[in-house]
């Protein structure tokens, strides 16, 4: 997959995260991978249409979810995967959403994001895709966040 | 705003689950509106798309496991009894596909909304909430003799019809 | 002490909003999720401030904000907006909006509105 077409989607998260506060964010290697199966009990998700055709995920543990929307809310302490908790996930799924539409606007690319989704659950298997995959593994202060590209070109 | 379009998913629901697994819905319920995060059965497959006039949403088939279990059993004509393994998501995702392309044809036809699909996403797990912000979701219960299935779409934006 | 409405599809928002307006001392009269319930409740609370989402099923900010401004020049409304809704805050000039309060915003960025908003004419 052309760099072009995925850099965006890492670009945007990182940017995002910076945004809200999250520091160290740091990564490793993006990595191809034939197909991906996650065992993360949550993950996001964004459809992708247009010139290209796909999905792209952002997946983390339970720990980290909560760490996020707790940002997100300023500092509130979250116990539990909520409601409360899953709306701040939306909304930093959105924001991640517009910055992405944005860098590929910049970019002249012609595509559309889908609605956001968040899905959260125990002992998840989510097939993102079964054909090729780039990932990405973000470190950051509050927990380990992966980015999942699979798009049909 | 939804019940035709309901109509349609749930028809060709109804249509595939019968053509590809050879199982028939037995009862319907009347299409209702979901506020809060949607709750699933267990086995699911979204399908999101995006269509003219910033019109956006995802067409969701969630399925009990006992019927995920049957469906892939009539698909694959063999026993399967793990549905968290990639060939028995698969067929779900393959169905799901169907029915929302099969959908998809007729909504393009009849109604100027232009949408376009994803690809299908799949999961299963325990307790699973899907969160969807800004989306109005209505949800058909459907009934079969191995469990059963919600039919769900949501949508925001676009033209109200 | 000024009364201010909140119309936004997310809970998180409201979350947000409410707690830190009431530690400021303002008293939030309403709390609707679309466009069309925000029009219900300025109608019910007769508030001084809307804070009013773009973006949300039913009615979005954009139409809920000329309906209301057809009614009432004085309410001061706040669009909250995200990243990818520049084109649309243009439309929501024209349509009547005071101020706009970009997300992601902290208990500062509220409260430094208000204090913009009043002093907008």
């Amino acid at each position: 997959m052309k760099e072009n077409l995925t850099s965006p989607f890492f670009t945007a998260v990182v940017n995002v995260l910076e945004q809200i506060g999250v520091s160290d964010i740091n990564h490793e290697n993006v990595l191809e991978k034939n197909e991906l199966v996650i065992k993360e009990d949550l993950t996001a998700f964004i459809g992708i249409v247009g010139d290209i055709k796909g999905n792209v995920s952002y997946c983390c543990s339970l720990e980290t979810a909560k760490n996020l929307a707790s940002i997100m809310m300023m500092g509130m302490e979250i116990e539990e995967i909520d409601d409360m908790c899953r709306s701040a996930l939306s909304e930093l799924l959105n924001m991640i959403a517009g910055n992405t539409t944005m860098l590929f606007s910049e970019q002249k690319v012609n595509l559309d994001i889908t609605s956001p989704s968040v899905v959260v659950g125990e002992e998840m298997f989510f097939i993102l895709s079964f054909y090729k995959t780039i990932s990405l593994t973000l470190n950051t202060a509050i927990g380990v966040i992966g980015a999942n590209i699979s798009l049909e070109i | 705003m939804y019940k035709k379009l309901m109509d349609v998913f749930v028809n060709s629901t109804e249509s595939i689950l019968k053509e590809m697994a050879d199982i028939d819905i037995i009862k319907k319920s009347a299409p209702f509106t979901i506020e809060e995060d949607f709750n699933s059965f267990g086995v699911s497959s979204t399908i999101t798309f995006a269509g003219n006039n910033s019109t956006k949403g995802r067409f969701i088939i969630d399925i009990s496991e006992s019927l995920a279990l049957e469906i892939v059993k009539n698909i694959l004509s063999q026993n399967v009894d793990n549905i968290k393994e990639r060939l028995a998501l698969s067929c779900i995702s393959e169905m799901n596909n169907t029915i929302a392309g099969d959908a998809n044809t007729y909504i393009n036809n009849n109604f100027n909304l232009g949408l376009r699909l994803a690809p299908p996403i799949v999961f299963a797990g325990k307790n699973i909430k899907v969160a969807n912000a800004k989306l109005e979701s209505v949800n058909v219960v459907c009934e079969t003799s191995f469990g059963n299935m919600n039919v769900n779409i949501g949508f925001t934006g676009g033209e109200v019809i | 002490m000024k009364k201010i409405l909140i119309v936004d599809d997310s809970l998180m928002i409201h979350t947000m909003l409410k707690k830190t307006l009431e530690n400021q001392g303002y008293k939030v009269c309403g709390e609707a999720k679309n466009g069309k319930e925000g029009i219900e409740l300025f109608e019910s609370c007769g508030p001084d401030i809307i804070f009013m989402d773009i973006t949300m099923p039913v009615m979005d900010g954009i139409e809920a904000t000329k309906i209301i401004r057809e009614k009432n020049k004085e309410v001061k409304i706040i669009m909250l907006t995200a990243m990818g809704d520049d084109e649309i805050c243009c439309k929501s000039i024209g349509a009547g909006v005071d101020l706009f309060l970009k997300k992601p915003f902290n208990a500062q960025k509220i409260l430094n509105a208000i204090l913009e908003i009043d002093k907008v004419g």
